[in-house]
Parts: structure tokens; sequence; C-alpha cells
């Protein structure tokens, strides 16, 4: 059975509980997509910092490369 | 930069200010990153949550094995700040399903931002290298 039949075998308030989840899923979209525009900016504004030769080597509580993020900051 | 000012008379003017530092912009950025990881993590949560009420159905097993497997492959790496990770596992694990119109989203606007993250802090880290 497709998810379709599946959908369409919920009692109605479960249905509308899963149209509900959509659209909230859809909000979510809409913020994702304006901050993923601000985070490529603000990869382009870092990437421009970089070329244009500031240090990174900051230390003490400064920003940083590890593991997980080039992007740490402690 | 140029900032906008107004004299006390209400005429408009610019002045030039400094760009923000880099310390600042990485800052800024790991934030905006965080906010990033919030918002698919709650994308994922509203599929979650979505498959539970398809399983509620009773007509198949398939939602429920389907929101493990998300959980397990794609949510953990994601809250564990596995960017790679998640992104690989999405791709993987959504051939293998039919989709459903959150799962649609998150094949159109999550995997390929997660793909794009990993692929600029790539680039940051390689610039950073060479300095």
């Amino acid at each position: 059975m497709d998810e379709k039949a599946m959908y369409e075998a919920l009692p109605h308030a479960k249905q509308h509980e899963a149209e509900q989840a959509y659209r909230r899923a859809q909000d979510i979209a809409k913020d994702l997509r304006a901050e993923m525009e601000r985070y490529e900016s603000l990869c382009d504004a870092i990437q421009g910092a970089i070329e244009s030769g500031e240090s990174t080597d900051y230390v003490g509580g400064k920003a940083h490369a590890n593991r997980d993020s080039v992007l740490h900051y402690d | 930069m140029l900032a906008a000012r107004h004299t006390p008379t209400g005429i408009p003017y610019c002045i030039m200010t400094n760009p923000p530092d880099l310390e600042s912009l990485l800052y800024e950025a790991q934030v905006s990153r965080e906010r990033l990881r919030q918002y698919i993590i709650s994308l994922i949560n509203e599929e979650l949550e979505f498959l539970v009420l398809l399983g509620s159905a009773g007509v198949s097993s398939m939602p429920y094995r389907k929101a493990a497997i998300l959980h397990q492959q794609v949510l953990k790496p994601l809250e564990a700040g596995d960017y790679a990770k998640a992104a690989q596992e999405l791709g993987d694990f959504l051939g293998e399903w039919p989709m459903d119109r959150i799962m649609r989203l998150l094949v159109s606007e999550v995997q390929p931002r997660l793909q794009r993250m990993v692929q600029r802090e790539a680039e940051i880290a390689r610039l950073r290298r060479l300095i």
C-alpha cells in the first residue's frame, strides 16, 4: 500500500494533523531558505576577508578551526 | 562599508564604516550554522510526526520503519553536528522510499543545502590553510 492510500485510511482528525505537520514544514522551509541565504553571504564575506589577507590566527577564546566546523568559535 | 545617517534636521547622509572583521564574521556564521541545523532538525521532526501518523492507520509497518531509519541515519548525525554524514545518508535514504510532501521538502531543500554547507566550509578551510 502506498503512502497516499495510507493517508486516506487515516481518520479525518488525523488527516488534519498530517496537514498541519505539512504546513509547519513549509514554514520551516521558508525560514531555512532565508537563513541559508544569510549563511551563504557570511561565507562569501569570510572568504573575501581571508583572501584579502586578514589573519585567522587568533588565540584565547577566538575563532579557530576544529574537527566539526571550520567556522567554530569559542 | 556605507552606513546611512541623518542630521538633526533630518537630512540623510552616508558615512564610511569599517567592514566587520573576520572574527565577527566567523562568529555570525557559526550562529547562522546552528540556526540552520535547528531548522533542519525541526523539518525532520515534522516528517517523523507525519510518518507516525501514517503508521497509526495500521495498514503497514512501512512508515514506522522509515521513521526509525530517518531518525537513526539522518537525525542522529545531524544532532551530533556531522553535516556531511547527514547529507550523505539523506541522499542514500531517499532513493529507497516513495516520498510524501514533507520528504520532498527534505529532498529538494535540505539535502542540497547540507551538501552546500559542507562544500562552503571545505572551501573556507582550504583558504585558511593557505594563509
